[in-house]
């Protein structure tokens, strides 16, 4: 092996000349902790993919079924039958751009392939080779390149480096949808038997028990309870949420990352703890355990299917309308999909109306899916909860926004406002990290992979290097999200960028703050730690006549 | 960067290497800053150099605060050795996780020795002046052991993460199956 370079060599090297290897010559070099590993066989059978093999992505040859260019073509046709608005991405890319700086991985990593323009390019260039008649007859000089094998592992490696946050697409003058194209091509690879454990798994499992990681509806119910017994002990309330139950008004569903992981659970009681407080009559479900949707990461069809348990179940049970949890995919596919995947609504479910407020959610007449976040927001707005956010004045908090629900239906002011009631000391992030231009926790996608730590690392520094600022500038300690993806990846991201800053679900701060009829003297918050103050009990809380347009007394703080 | 015996014989040489490199100051830093840019595909050096948002550039951001606080801390004698270590931790930390062998993420901070010296050299007094750039030689060594402590602690952590991830995302499965392994034993 040769010797690292010498002090006088670093600087012999430099070198601004263009490259003399262009894009389209250099291969992917797959370096361990930036890929995933690939789905397995069995997983892959199970899941009726017809190409389904055993391959190591190290390999040099991944056993591309015998027909493979023909596969993808036919594919590829068919994708740009069914969507048009894939054959406008195609066509339209002026190559301004405006884009190719907005990526995270881009800004993390400095790989040109990361810049979407050009991450969309790997397809657009077969596109035009073999799609349109100037790639018919000019080739290369019309931008158009064959497909080979290499660029097979090419898609392979850099469409798992995108986390479909759409943050390219905000600043493209088109509105071109990287995230579109990175699934389409995702699911080109399935055509192929490609594709990775990490999101498979967890479509197989959702298929066969319901939810991601596939616990078994005794176990979600024992897990239930054994949260239940945490919070009576920490409340004195006893909860006891109906499961499976017909004949009630709504069916909760949360993504299971909130019943089965940590620091999601304490979000999942916050949930519980105000629906008690309210007398909601709602039930959970194990058919439908699981908000989250990998299939939409990579397959518009087992999208579909796994979406199609919302409203299998919501029929079978016979209730109103649907509750939804904090998740990001789960809102994404709800708000953009759902209602032309599998509309329309189950007969009997009504227009969406919030028992305590009376409210009626005339934008969810169609869909009949509510967000815990506008639900809660309405019930603040009318006054309707106790509040004593002096609970969490340990915290300064910030919020990140979740680029599914912020970038894909636009919810941004909600959880801001149910925040701000529930904190004392709020802090915004910079203006260009948050809202419409928030940066991704590099985790989404199917990207939460452990064994892409560097990969997750470096996409999330730009996310990262903003908390860093509001910790180190304004001594921000926690930081709240309304996505469970969010909340598996963002304390790894927070460890390693800002270390000491602890990642929160909205309603964990809803829960500790709420004042709860017949509570015990609330001495711990919900993670058991104690409280900041013991004058925090019923009779010091604050809320009840909070004026609406200060939901929210709490500070904020603009840098 | 604690002076050590040699600092005391060499104190006046120091002085005058001091006024030699600091008008430099502006060179250095951008031919230093260039030698880090050049370690980043061709495409990404342009962004580097150009964009100063810290938000939107975190990258060149940080390598610039980085190459200053380097050149603060050898120029000064009453240097802030906390803003140092600041800086040098954050560059550090990003390298550990771009697509650099630890060679790559840690050496390129060497390239500013050849910098100091191509300036000695050129000086017409590099006999004089050696001993004094030793020193200074020898504060920039120092640094990149910071450095390598750095990158050795973050990969550290990039292996913890992965285990206390896998611990935060089976937390419930593992407490109840104690639970019922406990309820079995009794
Ligand atoms: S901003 Fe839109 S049109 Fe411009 S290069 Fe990017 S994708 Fe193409
Ligand atoms: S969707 Fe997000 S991750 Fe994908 S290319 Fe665009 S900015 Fe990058």
């Amino acid at each position: 092996m040769p010797l690292p370079p010498d002090a006088g060599q670093l600087l012999q090297d430099l070198d601004y000349s263009v490259p003399r290897v262009s894009w389209m010559e250099s291969k992917a070099v797959f370096n361990t902790g930036f890929f995933c590993w690939p789905a397995r066989e069995d997983t892959m059978r199970a899941l009726k993919i017809p190409a389904a093999h055993s391959w190591n992505v190290t390999d040099e040859d991944w056993h591309l079924p015998e027909n493979w260019e023909k596969i993808i073509h036919k594919a590829l046709c068919v994708y740009l039958e069914k969507f048009r608005s894939l054959k406008i991405f195609m066509d339209v890319c002026v190559r301004c751009g405006a884009c190719a700086d907005k990526c995270h991985f881009y800004l993390g990593g400095g790989d040109p392939k990361n810049m979407p323009v050009l991450r969309a390019e790997l397809l657009r260039s077969v596109y035009r080779q073999d799609f349109t008649l100037a790639g018919k007859l000019l080739g290369k000089a019309a931008g158009g390149r064959k497909l080979d094998k290499e660029v097979v592992k090419e898609w392979f490696y850099y469409f798992y480096q995108c986390t479909e946050c759409r943050r390219c697409a905000l600043y493209c003058p088109y509105g071109i949808d990287t995230a579109e194209i990175t699934l389409i091509v995702r699911a080109l690879l399935l055509e192929l038997g490609l594709g990775t454990q990490w999101i498979m798994e967890p479509v197989l499992n959702c298929k066969r028990t319901g939810n991601h990681l596939g616990i078994q509806p005794h176990a979600f119910k024992e897990i239930v309870e054994m949260l239940c017994d945490d919070i009576e002990d920490l409340t004195g309330v006893h909860i006891c949420p109906p499961i499976n139950e017909k004949g009630h008004e709504i069916l909760f569903i949360a993504p299971s990352g909130d019943i089965f992981a940590e620091p999601g659970i304490f979000t999942f009681m916050g949930y519980l703890l105000l629906f008690h407080e309210i007398g909601l009559d709602y039930t959970l479900s194990t058919y439908a355990s699981e908000g989250g949707n990998f299939g939409s990461f990579v397959s518009p069809s087992l999208m579909r299917e796994i979406n199609a348990k919302m409203y299998a179940e919501a029929g079978r049970l016979g209730v109103k309308w649907i509750l939804g949890g904090e998740c990001g995919h789960m809102w994404r596919v709800i708000h953009q999909f759902m209602e032309t995947m599998n509309g329309p609504a189950p007969a009997g479910m009504i227009t969406p109306r919030s028992p305590v407020t009376g409210t009626v959610f005339t934008h969810a007449a169609n869909t009949k899916v509510v967000h815990i976040a506008e639900f809660s927001a309405d019930l603040i707005r009318h006054k309707k909860l106790n509040l004593d956010p002096a609970r969490n004045d340990h915290l300064v908090m910030t919020f990140h926004d979740s680029c599914n629900v912020t970038r894909g239906m636009g919810l941004i002011e909600e959880p801001r406002y149910v925040l701000k009631a529930v904190c004392n000391n709020f802090i915004e992030m910079p203006e260009n990290t948050i809202r419409e231009r928030t940066f991704c926790c590099g985790s989404g996608a199917g990207l939460n992979a452990d064994e892409i730590m560097e990969l997750r690392m470096r996409g999330g520094l730009p996310r990262g290097n903003a908390l860093r600022y509001v910790q180190e500038e304004h001594g921000v300690n926690a930081m709240a999200c309304v996505c469970a993806l969010d909340r598996a990846a963002l304390p790894a991201l927070a460890d390693y960028w800002a270390p000491g800053v602890s990642i929160t679900g909205l309603h964990e701060l809803v829960g500790n703050a709420l004042v709860l009829r017949g509570e015990k003297k609330r001495d711990r918050d919900l993670r058991g730690e104690d409280l900041p103050t013991s004058a925090a009990d019923a009779d010091s809380a604050s809320c009840p006549d909070l004026d609406p347009k200060d939901a929210g007394q709490g500070e904020e703080r603009h840098v | 960067m604690k002076k050590n015996a040699g600092a005391m014989q060499s104190g006046h040489t120091e002085e005058e290497l001091l006024a030699l490199l600091c008008p430099c100051r502006e060179d250095l830093l951008r031919r230093w800053t260039e030698a880090f840019h050049a370690t980043y595909p061709f495409a990404a050096s342009g962004l580097l150099r150009s964009r100063k948002d810290r938000f939107a550039n975190p990258v060149g951001f940080h390598t610039d605060e980085a190459a200053k606080a380097l050149l603060d801390g050898l120029f000064s004698r009453n240097s802030d050795e906390e803003s140092l270590r600041r800086a040098v931790e954050d560059i550090v930390r990003i390298r550990a996780v771009q697509d650099f062998s630890p060679e790559q993420a840690v050496g390129v901070f060497y390239a500013i020795k050849e910098l100091l010296r191509e300036k000695v050299m050129d000086s017409g007094r590099a006999a004089h002046l050696m001993p004094a750039l030793l020193l200074m030689e020898s504060r920039v060594d120092a640094v990149i052991l910071l450095a390598f402590g750095v990158y050795a602690r973050c990969r550290e952590k990039l292996c913890m993460q992965r285990v206390d991830e896998f611990k935060r995302r089976h937390s419930q499965i593992l407490r109840l199956a104690e639970k019922k392994a406990a309820r079995t034993r009794n």
